[in-house]
């Protein structure tokens, strides 16, 4: 008895550490950017720099310069950013929603499987090909109908933007729409509804938390993004002139002039970081409300989700064929994007690219950034996977639903997932690099970005946990486990196939981030790695540095090639995995629902 | 079947919407393209492009009067790039695009024009008729001591030896002491032992000077292959401005700053020019113009000339 109780307890202690843990992460990135922009932003003016126009920065500027010869407005780069994320909101959002309806409801098994697998795929090109390509293939497309003869500008940032933050959108809303129980669709179809309606009006609303999740995750990527926009939206930081003008984001500005900004610049940057906080913040808050008044059903009912969604969709075949149509283009897209690198960078990958070592002066050669990615992707899933996994625990097993404190911890995570990349890296940077000796290590590297996976992990663990039907639990306790055994025995394997998306997401990242990494972990090819303190650049910071030199640019696409591969064999094999883990279980799974059917069957109507 | 109609139709929608963007238009339009402020390139490019009174570029990102609503840099509108690549890139797949790169980047998806008549070449960079170009710059700390193994890999920098590397990048490079502004090219002997102290070197710095580097380190630990392996060097580049601050912020002495413009007379550190480069414009390759003056520059990236055919004179 005595030793489940401590068994008990010390694990709710760790699983409540974990928690903490992710708490001070959050407090102390926003703490540092707070407390560095304050002298910057009170020798500005506070008013002049969230609504002056001019940014016109002079890098000898010092706190004790009187008066200030640069002008610091980001007011243009505010709206800048506004308008490229509502637009990939618009644009990404809607066809990302869609595009999971179609997976969840409006496909074969097979083709969900094959066209899933290549959304996730997505989720694996680094920003910087995404830039490429928009720059290669769309610009070009649009300055066709563009009256300054040139594309580039909001609307081939929202669209690119869109597109990124798709694999998002669609993982998690197929996720909430899967786990939804067959019961309230077969009750719907009893009732008469067709097969629309009981997706569009039972499905989907009973999924809203999910979906929002989706979106909050999608806008935190959009309006994080730097790699991809700064070289398609111009970065003239001047105000937005049309869908075609060029046009600066708040974190273009920080990652284009970071390098060399001087006191009070370096200042107005970190304080750029500010205001994209508040930012972050506003949206969760909005969002905190839309879910909220949707639960309760009244007040904010015009906001909420499931009730948003116009009539006409749940009649006649509207709603499907604008599915299947949002899929349909997704695809397309997807088959440029993929082909476009593979034409470009398949003819280009040879043994001598892939699997010689690096050497200073010699060719271009990928082994020691290889090396480097995996030693990479080993440090942040060590580090952010257990901890995420915990604070998820601790979030959905072991507090009360609704609590004060839970409700801090959640938003600080969604604070989190929505801190732009480049911010991490300046925090890694001022931080990690300098308790790791100073020069940029692996360990840096690892260390930064595990704190930037946290919330994908976390929030998509508590969803994959949450859909886990309480029934378990209580049968699990009536048998007589405790509640640790009841988590790793019952809740966390049918859980699994969701935390293993959740991680699969997460190498994702690591593997495609650019803009943390160049700060943290090393910025160009290096030969072999010096164990974990050593540096190096991984496999997409060794493409954005071949790309730089346009002379390389056949061997940045065959690295492009190489990177999809790698997230391809990465989610195959997940897959593999999550389909034999989940196998066991599903067949318990459909034993309970036969018998939750049966006892059920007396006591309806 | 209702299925292959479904698929037809929302292919149908689908492509409505993708290629909706179909129309016509023109490259007559000159666009801006430029680097991002942290540039050496565009520092190089800035200080030469001048009209005729002589205002440069760089005074016309300055002296922008800040009562109005200019923006720094370049004409309203102008797009700037972080990278070489990027820049390149654009370039090469924008009918009216003007930019500005490494000549060593140049091939054949752009055409580098003429300048006031003169193409770039070793020759008319090192007699000077070739305007637009810049050193390629080393730095060290004035104020603290160079460890053993830097100050060898200095003298190394310092030699013919690389000087011949340099050669084979692609770069000019720089025999006259005055021109270096040092006491000229040395001799560069092996040491026989390895030298004392702690081998690691830290290079931080240009990106434009990314492959020369690179080729530099790589001839250096090969003459040395006995006592140094290439992990003891930790490079990281970003920019000039960050090579830079970098040896301002050295107190181990073992960093080598490397910068792609010029330093000031008046600089707090201590360096040498190893090598010239031409900074060549870049326009389309369907781009008719083979010439253009540093004033025509001036007046494109201040918004003086917005249009091809101001230039050519032909009919738009």
């Amino acid at each position: 008895m005595e030793r489940t109780k401590v068994k008990e307890l010390s694990s709710k202690v760790l699983f409540a550490a974990a928690a903490i843990v992710c708490i001070v992460a959050v407090i102390a990135i926003f703490v540092f950017i707070v407390i560095r922009s304050i002298p910057a932003l009170s020798k500005i003016g506070f008013f002049n720099f969230v609504f002056g126009d001019v940014w016109n920065p002079n890098r000898y500027d010092e706190y004790i310069t009187d008066p200030l010869v640069g002008r610091y407005g980001i007011l243009t780069m505010i709206v800048g950013s506004i308008f490229s994320t509502v637009g990939a909101l618009i644009i990404g959002g809607i066809l990302g929603f869609f595009t999971a309806v179609f997976l969840a409801r409006f496909c074969g098994p097979r083709v969900k499987r094959v066209f899933g697998a290549v959304i996730n795929l997505l989720a694996g090109i680094p920003s910087v090909i995404y830039g490429f390509f928009g720059m290669a293939v769309i610009i070009p497309l649009f300055a066709n109908i563009s009256p300054t003869g040139d594309g580039a500008g909001l609307l081939v940032t929202s669209l690119v933007l869109g597109i990124m933050i798709l694999p998002t959108v669609v993982a998690l809303s197929k996720n909430g729409m899967e786990a939804v129980p067959q019961e309230l669709y077969e009750g719907a179809r009893a009732l008469g509804a067709t097969h629309e309606q009981a997706v569009f009006r039972t499905i989907v609303p009973a999924a809203k938390s999910s979906i929002t999740a989706s979106l909050i995750l999608g806008v935190g990527r959009a309006i994080g993004e730097t790699m991809a926009v700064i070289m398609i939206a111009g970065n003239s930081p001047e105000i937005l002139g049309g869908l075609f003008g060029s046009f600066r984001t708040m974190t273009a500005n920080i990652v284009l002039e970071m390098g060399y900004a001087g006191e009070v610049q370096m200042g107005a940057l970190l304080a750029t970081g500010v205001i994209l906080l508040i930012f972050i913040a506003i949206i969760n808050l909005l969002f905190g409300l839309v879910v909220s008044g949707g639960k309760k059903n009244k007040g904010g009912k015009k906001f909420s989700l499931g009730v948003a969604l116009p009539k006409w969709l749940n009649f006649s075949a509207v709603g499907k064929v604008i599915s299947w149509a949002c899929a349909v283009f997704v695809a397309i897209f997807l088959a440029l994007i993929i082909g476009y690198i593979a034409v470009r960078g398949l003819p280009h990958i040879t043994p001598g690219l892939l699997f010689s070592n690096y050497h200073y002066g010699g060719e271009p050669a990928l082994l020691p950034a290889i090396v480097s990615t995996l030693l990479l992707i080993v440090v942040s899933i060590v580090i952010s996977v257990p901890l995420g996994i915990a604070t998820a625990i601790f979030l959905n097993e072991y507090t009360k639903k609704g609590s004060k404190f839970v409700r801090v911890i959640r938003s600080s995570i969604d604070v989190l997932s929505g801190i732009p990349s480049i911010v991490y890296g300046l925090f890694g940077m001022l931080t990690f690099v300098v308790w790791f000796g100073g020069s940029s290590s692996i360990l840096a590297g690892g260390f930064t970005i595990s704190i930037m996976l946290l919330p994908t992990v976390i929030r998509s663990t508590e969803e994959s946990l949450k859909s886990v039907p309480d029934m378990f639990r209580e049968g699990s306790f009536a048998l007589g486990a405790g509640k640790v055994r009841t988590i790793f025995k019952i809740v966390l394997p049918s859980a699994l196939p969701g935390i293993l998306s959740a991680v699969i997401l997460a190498i994702g990242r690591v593997v495609s981030e650019t803009a943390p990494l160049m700060y943290t972990m090393g910025s160009v090819l290096q030969p072999m790695p010096n164990g974990f303190l050593g540096s190096g650049a991984t496999l997409a910071v060794a493409l954005y540095a071949l790309a730089g030199e346009y002379k390389y640019m056949d061997e940045a696409y065959a690295t492009a090639c190489v990177l999809m591969v790698l997230v391809l064999v990465l989610n195959f094999l997940a897959g593999f995995v999550g389909k034999r883990l989940g196998k066991k279980f599903q067949g318990e799974n459909n034993a309970v629902r036969k018998t939750k059917k049966q006892r059920q069957q007396p006591s309806g109507d | 079947m209702k299925k292959i109609l479904m698929a037809i139709l929302s292919l149908a929608l689908a492509c409505g919407i993708g290629l909706a963007a179909v129309g016509c238009g023109g490259g007559d339009t000159i666009v801006v393209c430029g680097r991002e402020a942290s540039s050496g390139t565009r520092e190089a490019f800035d200080k030469v492009a001048a009209n005729a009174a002589g205002d440069t570029l760089a005074d016309y990102s300055e002296a922008n009067n800040p009562d109005e609503a200019a923006e720094a840099g370049y004409v309203q509108g102008a797009q700037y790039f972080s990278s070489t690549g990027t820049l390149a890139t654009k370039v090469a797949q924008t009918k009216g695009a003007i930019g500005y790169i490494s000549l060593s980047s140049v091939d054949e998806s752009v055409k580098d024009l003429k300048i006031d008549g003169v193409e770039a070449s070793e020759a008319t960079v090192l007699d000077g008729t070739y305007k637009i170009q810049r050193p390629f710059v080393f730095m060290w700390s004035k104020t603290v001591t160079l460890t053993p193994v830097a100050q060898d890999f200095l003298n190394f920098l310092k030699s013919q030896t690389a000087q011949d590397v340099v050669k084979e990048e692609g770069g000019v490079s720089l025999t006259k002491a005055e021109d270096r502004k040092d006491e000229g090219v040395g001799t560069y002997t092996a040491p026989a032992a390895a030298p004392s102290g702690d081998k690691k070197i830290v290079v931080r710095g240009s990106t434009s000077m990314n492959d020369l580097m690179d080729a530099l380190i790589g001839k250096y630990c090969q003459l040395n292959a006995s006592w140094i392996k290439e992990s003891d060097f930790d490079m990281s580049l970003q920019g000039s401005s960050t090579g830079r601050s970098a040896v301002d912020a050295d107190t181990v002495g073992n960093v080598i700053g490397m910068a792609s413009s010029a330093e000031a007379e008046d600089t707090p550190r201590a360096y040498f020019n190893v090598a010239l480069d031409a900074v060549a414009v870049i326009v389309n390759p369907d781009n008719s113009l083979d010439n253009i003056t540093l004033a025509q520059l001036y007046d494109i990236y201040t918004g003086a000339v917005t249009k091809w055919s101001e230039l050519t004179g032909e009919a738009a």
